[in-house]
């Protein structure tokens, strides 16, 4: 009699999660081991495909490109996550105080996130122009170097995707810092004032370390975040000058649909998800160990 | 009773009414946008006045994005077993196509018409675009090539004969040396300038005696000693400050009507916009050359899908053979700019008239006896051009010598083209 009762949840469970689940299976898990399948053919011609083994991750790991593809995305990812996390937490903890306009400051360094990252690429296409663009303009005003080609020339296009990403990205990170700020109790702050703590004590020995499960979730959001974008580098610069902004996504993406080298980008496909699953790890596992949490 | 008689009568109505919108073929053709100008809208008044000569189908003209966008819904359609009926492309596309297995051989249409004599009125250099390894897959639609502009007022300006173009390799150093302005360090006035694309290295490869891939399209000779010689002349160019390292096409025609160049290679889709936003007296030329004069084409084809029924594909080639008739060439190069298809095509009244108020377009059409079909002509075409591109860019810029460019690229070539042989 138990046992069925125990058996009757334990099935209303999985009925529960029955319908997401099989979204999971059709859209995830399917999909994931299917380019791990197809990552060891190569097409050849009549829409036939050979069985090549390992020879696909032979190539693109002893290919120049992959590797610079690699090094760009570090770039990007260390570029961009950096800037973008700091302004967040600078932000929420700018507007958490009582402000004038504080809600009017908060939508506006909030509203990148609401404009679809294609639409706001487009928007800096213009801004970033040689001769015509804002920011050149800006830089004549302030005597600084003004005549950059920010979209064609090496190093300046990977520092236009990265600040379209931190413009982009650092609202967003900030919201989740203001709600990280806002579950830290007022009373720590008012026994710290009355210890005689000053502002930068307050910060550092409470408002970081109790920030710091918020931190580490934004910190890895942002990284996985970094290897998932490839918006701006398809609008503003399709992976050049000479591939210095082709990132791991935008070569998945040129092999698979560009050059229909599925076998490649089934390849490029697995090591993207490798990446995206150790960090994935990376935070369960910190979760239990590094982060301060009050219990 | 009486309810049900009008009912019956209204359904009778209604059936009979469907019947026959059912029974005309309705073909979809799939088409990308990929100049500047209302070409969507073009294209619906080509179709309409299609349809309305041919009550018997009817042609849906759906945009599909650029050139890699169109080839990349025809194949996913084709392969979800829902392919569209009609779909233009690029050179390099139509190899993809025939690789993948879902656009159908023209042979057997182009037999019945006549063969030879049917594809005789088009120009031989676009065919070569059509020609999949000695198979005809394909039918020109929108063409194009590069073509040479130079500023007369500058010319005249430098001491030169604003009526002779430079016509070598030699003489494009020349002449750019002799345009070239600087104000200190910067450069307020460029020779020339040959936007980044691997189009153009092929034209210099080219214009230099060499060749860029074979027949069967499944070997290249990226690193030939002519290919390597054409990227240091490329290179040369830009050490010694006569071009900016970096243009697009777009940026090209953009400087040269701010007349910030005083010469450049573009597309002869850029006529048009040169013409309405030059305030100066400017020409066309045919590119430079080398060992031998050749210029290389571009643009899209049409070709018809292989997975749909029999009287589908016979209603296609309908559609795809009056897209090309003379009167709609000359009208499709007219309105867009691209270079009409076919000889004949020039002797349409409202084409001749077009010719002698705008002659370079004849200037276009002179310089296809010197056409080479768009290379690289392989399986893969569109990786092997990036390769190109990259080997391009690199050297260019200074970061790779040529040479070391263009073997990269071979070798990633070989790695391609391999399992086609």
């Amino acid at each position: 009699m138990r046992m069925t009762k125990k058996w009757r949840t334990y099935l209303l469970g999985y009925l529960l999660i029955l319908p997401s689940f099989l979204f999971l299976i059709v859209f995830t898990y399917y999909p994931v081991f299917r380019s791990v399948w197809l990552s060891l053919f190569q097409r050849v011609s009549g829409g036939v495909t050979k069985f090549v083994g390992l020879a696909n991750y032979e190539y693109m790991f002893g290919s120049r490109l992959f590797k610079q593809v690699i090094l760009n995305n570090l770039v990007y990812s260390i570029g961009s996550v950096i800037p973008a996390v700091l302004l967040g937490l600078l932000f929420a903890i700018l507007l958490n105080k009582k402000l004038r306009l504080r809600g009017a400051f908060r939508f506006s360094i909030f509203y990148p996130t609401m404009i679809p990252i294609a639409a706001a690429s487009m928007v800096w296409i213009f801004l970033f122009s040689q001769s015509y663009g804002l920011l050149n303009k800006v830089l004549d005003i302030i005597s600084l170097p003004s005549n950059i080609d920010w979209l064609n020339t090496t190093p300046y296009a990977m520092v236009s995707i990265i600040i379209v990403s931190v413009w982009k990205f650092s609202g967003y990170y900030m919201l989740l810092f203001l709600s990280g700020l806002q579950s830290i109790d007022e009373s720590l702050y008012e026994a710290a004032v009355i210890e005689g703590a000053n502002s930068w004590q307050k910060f550092r020995k409470i408002t970081l370390p109790l920030l710091s499960p918020t931190t580490f979730f934004v910190s890895l959001m942002a990284i996985i975040n970094s290897f998932q974008s490839v918006d701006q580098v398809y609008v503003m610069t399709r992976g050049g000058p000479y591939n210095t902004t082709n990132v791991l996504l935008y070569y998945i993406y040129q092999n698979g649909f560009v050059y229909w080298d599925t076998g490649l980008a089934s390849s490029a496909s697995v090591v993207l998800f490798s990446i995206l699953l150790i960090f994935t790890f990376v935070y369960y596992f910190g979760l239990q160990h590094f982060v301060h949490y009050e219990r | 009773m009486r309810r049900f008689l009008v009912t019956a009568l209204v359904l009778l109505a209604v059936f009979s009414v469907t019947v026959i919108a059912a029974d005309p073929i309705v073909l979809r053709f799939y088409f990308p946008v990929g100049v500047a100008g209302p070409l969507a809208r073009y294209m619906g008044e080509l179709a309409d006045e299609f349809n309305k000569a041919h009550p018997e189908i009817i042609v849906e003209p759906i945009y599909s994005g650029g050139y890699p966008e169109t080839l990349q819904r025809s194949l996913t359609a084709s392969k979800a077993g829902n392919p569209p009926d009609v779909a233009l492309l690029t050179a390099a596309d139509v190899w993809t196509a025939v690789d993948e297995n879902i656009i159908l051989s023209l042979e057997a249409f182009i037999e019945a018409e006549g063969g030879d004599a049917f594809l005789e009125p088009y120009f031989q250099a676009f065919l070569e675009d059509c020609d999949v390894a000695g198979e005809m897959f394909a039918i020109p639609f929108q063409k194009s090539t590069p073509i040479f502009y130079y500023n007369k007022d500058m010319f005249r300006e430098a001491g030169l004969d604003p009526d002779k173009p430079p016509s070598t390799w030699v003489e494009l150093k020349d002449y750019a040396s002799k345009l070239v302005k600087k104000s200190g360090d910067k450069t307020v006035r460029w020779g020339v300038e040959i936007p980044i694309d691997q189009w153009l290295l092929s034209a210099f490869i080219m214009q230099n005696g060499g060749v860029v891939n074979n027949e069967e399209g499944n070997e290249t000779y990226l690193n030939s000693p002519e290919a390597v010689e054409a990227l240091e002349f490329m290179r040369s160019l830009v050490a010694e400050g006569l071009t900016p390292a970096r243009r697009l096409f777009g940026d090209s025609s953009a400087d040269f009507v701010a007349g910030t160049t005083a010469m450049m290679y573009n597309s002869t889709g850029s006529l048009t916009f040169v013409r309405d936003s030059a305030t100066f007296d400017w020409g066309v030329a045919f590119l430079p050359m080398n060992v031998v004069r050749a210029v290389p084409t571009g643009g899209g084809q049409l070709v018809i899908m292989s997975g749909i029924p029999e009287e589908r594909q016979k209603a296609a080639w309908e559609f795809v053979k009056w897209m090309t008739l003379p009167e709609q060439a000359a009208k499709w190069s007219m309105l867009t700019g691209y270079v009409a298809v076919r000889e004949d095509a020039f002797d349409v009244p409202a084409m001749k008239e077009y010719v002698e108020g705008f002659p370079f377009a004849l200037k276009a059409r002179e310089q296809l006896q010197y056409a080479v079909g768009e290379p690289p002509a392989t399986h893969a075409a569109r990786q092997i051009a990036r390769f190109m591109t990259d080997a391009l860019e690199g050297a260019i810029a200074g970061i790779i010598t040529p040479k070391n460019a263009l073997d990269a690229a071979q070798e990633e070539a070989e790695r391609v083209l391999r399992p086609y042989r």
